[in-house]
């Protein structure tokens, strides 16, 4: 699972009124590399969770990003690229979500998060 | 906040309570688990619907920067998509592990035009659906929604997870 999808993820437990963004529990981590496209970050920037993504990195050992962003950072290169590698090269290969209210876990194997609900929890 | 319509509704009584359950919703997961080792590769059947469907993004004005598939024959939508709706990232969900296996392999095998959407995957229930609200674009089911048991639920859900 990359930073973007994480991105865009919340809980849907039943009782639940805000269930983003979930917390990351790490077991491991991979990078992979992906072509640069600056135009995609550009168009992806303003629907970002900003501060749910700096969380994200630093929770996967990524610190490069600024506290806070601004629109007018998308012209810098170095900017566009440490947000390049932050929500697409980063992958949670294993590890959990964990939803910010009630504290339960989804796993997260082989970088495919496991939503589902169990019968009491909807 | 829940938008499921079948939960903790007593003042609906009747044949048409909510709580019934017609579908036996984890068996259908396995059973999708068990279809994602039977599938073929390419079923022409199924690519043909997943196409029909796609060509009516061709019909649209708008593009859609971010869409989500849901179920049924999601890994064929995938792989026709051809740069329709303008599509650049793809969030791919099923209910069924395996299923959702089977299109991460199949994406990771690719040769095709698609490479340039940035793909990912989840599992996860439609009737209870974890995407955030205001997130997505566009929500794609080809032949998935109908084993869905509470549809005005899924279908409100669905919308609020839309810009």
């Amino acid at each position: 699972m990359r930073l973007f999808t994480h991105n865009m993820l919340s809980s849907n437990i039943k009782g639940v009124a805000n269930g983003f963004p979930l917390r990351i529990e790490v077991d491991q981590v991979v990078e992979k590399q992906v072509d640069f496209h600056p135009d995609f970050l550009r168009n992806m920037f303003p629907k970002l969770e900003w501060k749910a993504l700096v969380d994200a990195a630093r929770t996967m050992g990524y610190t490069e990003l600024p506290e806070e962003a601004d629109s007018s950072m998308l012209e810098s290169e170095e900017f566009l690229r440490k947000l390049h590698h932050a929500l697409l090269e980063l992958h949670l290969e294993e590890g959990a979500l964990v939803c910010p209210e009630t504290g339960r876990k989804f796993p997260v194997n082989k970088g495919i998060p496991n939503m589902l609900l169990h019968e009491d929890e909807v | 906040i829940s938008y499921c319509t079948n939960i903790d509704n007593n003042t609906i009584d009747g044949p048409q309570s909510p709580r019934v359950k017609v579908f036996d919703r984890e068996l259908k997961r396995k059973q999708r688990d068990r279809a994602a080792w039977l599938m073929r590769p390419s079923d022409p059947f199924v690519d043909a619907g997943a196409d029909n469907l796609l060509d009516r993004l061709e019909d649209c004005k708008k593009t859609f920067p971010t869409a989500l598939c849901l179920g049924g024959s999601s890994e064929a939508v995938r792989r026709l998509l051809r740069g329709r709706g303008s599509i650049e990232k793809l969030i791919m969900m099923d209910t069924s592990n395996d299923m959702v296996k089977l299109c991460k392999d199949a994406e990771a095998a690719q040769q095709d035009s698609n490479q340039n959407i940035e793909t990912s995957f989840v599992m996860g229930d439609e009737e209870f659906l974890p995407i955030k609200e205001s997130s997505v674009d566009l929500v794609i089911s080809c032949l998935g929604l109908l084993w869905t048991y509470d549809v005005p639920g899924a279908m409100i859900q669905l919308c609020t997870s839309l810009l």
